[in-house]
């Protein structure tokens, strides 16, 4: 097993960090989600605080360094957030105040569920220092919304927007999922179409991937899941860049959209090779050191083995993920993820992070011009970046890259053949 | 001192798959103490990874066991191991023609079966002594009365002095040895004769260099002879001499009757074919042993790399290879759609599976193998000949007189029950009866000339699932004869990919079309654009069909947590791309370059 390095390396400070919370309970289980959650009568607020607070005791000085980086963002994520009493969040929110050194710009965001709170709690979660909440809209029809499990009616949505609104949220989120079960092109216009009248300042349109445990993942399987076809889902997804940027939203990463300076600064730390730490159930954590290469890990994914392993006290919960990435690792990483942003790879600074510029290993610069022939990347003396169109063949391109060589294959051959014949 | 032919006997082990030849095998070796147990892994002969694997075994393997029987004597036994497949029908024919005698195993609880039938037959033609042995009696099951019955009925032979034996625990071991000893006789050879010396198998050692396994017919093999390969037509020194018991062990002398190695500073297993005879180069025998036939390669297939940057070290590992099997041939080929590599000659489509498989694991190199095809004589309109092995290169169709193929004469051996169904089989081949007759009640021989190209693509299969298991097969060359061939090309977007064609018969000409558009559908993946395939015969389009647009390939939600398990769903694509060729614009998996032996 990899241990996290208290004597192998030390943090990037250079880079900012984000702190990430996982709460793993709700109120039901969504057909759909297979993250780690529980749905327990009584949801243990306090005592899971304190098991959080306890592993942030533990887990902090790997990322802290000398001076400490940079706290750019702590965001509470679920599992539903939104649930935990505010002050049980507070004692967490203000843990992490404690450790780390963040700026005013921090970015501290909660995810709720549309209807679930109280003008009340809003007000408390504000001022306990949240500054941005982002809702699970998903859809404006209550049939989708039933069919998905949620728990709200579309009323809800503009009703917990507004009501964040009057708390003094200034920073709003909401989620939107295409693709489903039932969902037809209509449906999905007037989703975004209300939705865009709301303003909220960020919106997250992703589609809907079945995954193989889920109760979804069940029916799919039995062949009892009737929803839209690859043509049918690229299609909406060009409707959602072309409705939202007419609304005068920013697409900037394949299934994220912001008003003009709005973007997510969490998970643009996922996106741009940040440092975050991961606290809670199942959370991620990515720990890039200052003398290169980093150790990415996953907490447990069982809230029992969780709260046995932070109980002891002694030390972090053993990883059910830790692997140590080097340096080459990182950078295929970071091609990857950079990719997904609008504003793709900047190639000078892969090269000062790297050693080398992306296209410069065998086969990669082939590779590329065969999806900037296909129409998806864009290749400047500066930047390596998606399209709009693209973005919906971000894996292959990634792949392509990754894999390099290609279709000179013939002329390869050539040349290794005429220089064999000349020796 | 040579051991006395008296106390020599070569014999070999007849069994179906899993009756426990391997475990006999090893109990015979530990009996005369030739193994200790702490040396013993399973399966001492069979030792390449990949033999051990596929259950078959592809080189020859000989062991020398010391016994001394009842009568006091002290015998020099050697168990002689046979490759088990068609393709190397050849191979197992030499390695039996050093045999005076088997041990027919067959199981107590599960009697004779259809490999087993089939090998015998084999080791009847070649005259060899049968010592029946029931195996397996520790089981609840067993039933030596019925397994007796059964060697007598299915086979015919006399098995009423089976020996009852357990590998397992061991029972009726010394019973085999003695049996060995008394019922199959000595081999016949004379020390005063002129040196002949049958060659068996040879492989390439990396300590050794080439290694030969041979057998000693008359005359005496001794270190630092200078010795001479007949058909190879080359002189050699021995080096060194041996025995291998079961580890290798130098020894002075190889007399008449004894099996041993020799090694000779010879370069390449190629210069030693199985077969050939070794005589004595100053004092040569007159005339070779029967039966040589030089290495001959059957099926041909391009291989190569899906990344051309690794050319030279797809060369290499082929040169690599050939040290250790000289029954395949290869020479560069060039390909419009594939880019550079090798057309290499098989003995048949295992052999062939077999050094693809030896090539990727052992020289970790990612290969497309185009399909199979045997060497056809082409007459051009203007009388003259050329002898095409791929279809890439044949010639207009307007200046084609016309094509031979090659045909084989085929000897089918089995149960009469089978007649009806093989006799279908080998008319479905386009084949023409030459002979049918019995061989005593139980057993018919079939004989049909069959074309090449008919008996190497799925024969052998077709006929083991006709009959059960129970026929089997040999053949021989009958030259070339005129058929009624085209050759049927696919079109990728328009163009035609030079190494998907291939050479068919004009009557399923299209159907084989329709088939495999059918098929290149199914394996070709969704590419940026619409990728639309044909099959077409000359300018004439037979079949067509279309692979649809790649619509997305994207992971929709990508935080934090997935990172890690999303990135290795896309090292997987990553993998499943590097299985892919890039012809023209279209990526195109290995597996479809094989489709054509998929429809059928």
């Amino acid at each position: 097993m990899v241990k996290e390095p208290r004597e192998t390396g030390v943090v990037d400070q250079a880079r900012p960090l984000g702190v990430y919370v996982h709460f793993p309970f709700c109120r039901s289980r969504c057909p759909y989600c297979d993250f780690a959650v529980a749905v327990p009568r009584d949801i243990p607020h306090e005592a899971y605080a304190d098991a959080v607070l306890a592993e942030l005791a533990a887990r902090a000085p790997d990322y802290l360094g000398k001076n400490g980086p940079r706290l750019a963002s702590v965001y509470f994520g679920g599992g539903t957030p939104g649930l935990w009493r505010p002050a049980a969040l507070g004692r967490v929110l203000e843990g992490v105040r404690q450790r780390f050194r963040g700026g005013p710009d921090l970015e501290v965001t909660v995810e709720a569920n549309p209807g679930d709170l109280p003008l009340a709690t809003l007000l408390d979660l504000r001022r306990r220092g949240a500054n941005r909440l982002s809702f699970g809209a998903q859809a404006f029809q209550d049939r989708l919304l039933r069919r998905l499990g949620r728990r709200h009616g579309s009323a809800a949505i503009a009703a917990s927007l507004a009501a964040a609104r009057r708390a003094g949220f200034a920073n709003l989120c909401a989620d939107l999922m295409f693709g489903l079960p039932g969902q037809s092109m209509p449906d999905w216009r007037a989703s975004l179409a209300a939705l865009s009248d709301l303003r909220p300042e960020h919106i997250t349109a992703y589609a809907l991937t079945v995954e193989a445990g889920t109760r979804f993942g069940a029916l799919e399987r039995a062949g009892r899941l009737r929803r839209p076809g690859d043509g049918e889902v690229a299609d909406m997804y060009a409707t959602c860049h072309e409705t939202l940027i007419a609304a005068g939203y920013e697409h900037y990463e394949i299934s994220s959209y912001s008003l003009p300076g709005r973007r997510s600064t969490h998970n643009s730390l996922y996106w741009t090779m940040g440092t975050y730490l991961g606290l809670g159930v199942s959370a991620a954590s990515f720990l890039p050191l200052a003398a290169g290469g980093g150790f990415r890990r996953a907490n447990p994914r069982s809230l029992a083995t969780y709260l046995r392993q932070v109980a002891v006290g002694a030390d972090d919960p053993a990883p059910e993920l830790a692997e140590y990435r080097s340096t080459t690792q990182l950078e295929e990483e970071a091609l990857w993820l950079g990719l997904r942003t609008a504003d793709g790879v900047d190639r000078a600074a892969h090269a000062e992070s790297y050693g080398h510029d992306p296209l410069a290993l065998p086969g990669r610069e082939a590779a590329a011009r065969v999806c900037a022939d296909a129409g998806w990347l864009d290749i400047t003396p500066t930047r390596l970046r998606l399209r709009p169109a693209g973005f919906l063949f971000a894996d292959e391109v990634t792949v392509r890259l990754w894999r390099g060589a290609g279709t000179d294959a013939p002329q390869r051959a050539q040349r290794t053949e005429r220089s064999q014949r000349t020796k | 001192m040579p051991t006395p032919t008296a106390q020599i006997r070569n014999f070999s082990i007849i069994a179906h798959i899993d009756h426990g030849k391997s475990t006999l095998a090893d109990r015979l070796l530990e009996f005369t103490g030739a193994l200790s147990q702490r040396e013993q892994k399973d399966q001492f002969l069979d030792s390449m990874d990949l033999e051990r694997e596929r259950g078959i075994t592809i080189k020859a393997a000989t062991v020398r066991l010391s016994y001394q029987a009842k009568d006091g004597q002290t015998y020099e036994l050697n168990l002689i191991d046979t490759p088990g497949h068609v393709d190397f029908h050849y191979e197992v024919s030499r390695s039996l023609a050093a045999c005076e005698g088997a041990l027919l195993v067959v199981d107590a609880s599960q009697g004779v079966e259809a490999q087993t039938l089939a090998n015998v037959y084999m080791a009847t033609e070649h005259n060899l002594a049968i010592v029946p042995v029931i195996n397996k009696i520790d089981l609840p099951s067993a039933d030596p009365g019925n397994a007796k019955r059964q060697i007598e009925d299915v086979i015919g032979i006399d098995a009423s002095g089976a020996i009852l034996a357990s590998a397992k625990d061991g029972r009726g071991i010394e019973e085999i040895l003695d049996a060995v000893v008394h019922q199959i006789p000595p081999p016949v050879g004379d020390v005063g004769k002129p040196l002949k010396v049958l060659l068996l198998d040879s492989w390439y050692d990396s300590y050794r260099g080439v290694v030969l396994l041979v057998r000693v017919v008359d005359g005496t093999l001794r270190c630092k002879q200078k010795i001479r390969l007949l058909a190879a037509g080359r002189d050699y020194e021995i080096v060194s001499l041996g025995a291998f018991a079961p580890f290798p062990k130098d020894v002075d002398e190889l007399g008449p009757g004894e099996v041993g190695f020799l090694t000779a500073s010879i370069k390449e297993v190629a210069d030693a074919r199985v077969g050939d005879t070794i005589t004595c180069a100053s004092k040569p025998c007159d005339k070779p042993l029967p039966g040589f036939q030089p290495a001959k390669p059957m099926v041909f297939a391009g291989i190569f790399p899906t990344d051309p940057a690794r050319y030279e070290d797809l060369r290499d590992a082929l040169d690599k290879l050939r040290l250790n099997d000289g029954s395949f041939s290869r020479e560069p080929e060039v390909s419009a759609a594939l880019g550079f590599g090798f057309r290499c000659g098989f003995l048949g489509l295992l052999h062939m599976e077999i050094v693809q498989e030896r090539l990727e694991r052992e020289y970790d190199l990612d290969l497309v193998t185009t399909a199979p095809t045997v060497r056809f004589q082409v007459v051009r309109r203007d009388g003259s000949i050329v002898e095409l092995d791929n279809p890439a290169k044949f010639p207009a169709e307007g200046d084609i007189d016309r094509i031979e193929e090659p045909v084989i004469g085929a000897t089918l051996h089995t149960p009469p029950e089978y007649v009806g169904g093989l006799i279908k089989l080998c008319e479905e081949r386009r084949g023409t009866q030459t002979g049918l007759s019995y061989a005593g009640e139980r057993r018919v021989i079939i004989r049909y000339d069959l074309p090449l190209s008919e008996v190497v693509f799925g024969f052998y299969d077709r006929m083991k699932s006709i009959s059960r298991g129970y026929a089997s097969l040999d053949y021989e060359p009958k030259g070339y004869r005129a058929a009624d061939l085209v050759r049927l090309d696919l079109l990728v977007n328009g163009d035609r990919v030079d190494s998907l064609s291939a050479v068919v018969h004009r009557d399923t000409s299209y159907i084989k079309g329709r088939d495999l558009c059918i098929k290149m559908k199914e394996l070709i993946p969704m590419q940026q654009f619409e990728v639309a395939i044909q099959a077409a015969i000359g300018s004439r389009v037979i079949a067509k069909t279309v692979v649809k647009a790649l619509r997305k390939n994207v992971t929709a939600k990508c935080y934090g947590g997935d990172i890690t398990r999303k990135r290795k769903l896309l090292e997987k694509q990553k993998e499943g791309k590097k299985r892919m060729k890039q012809v023209g614009n279209v990526e195109i998996p290995q597996e479809a370059f094989l489709a054509i032996l998929k429809v059928d």
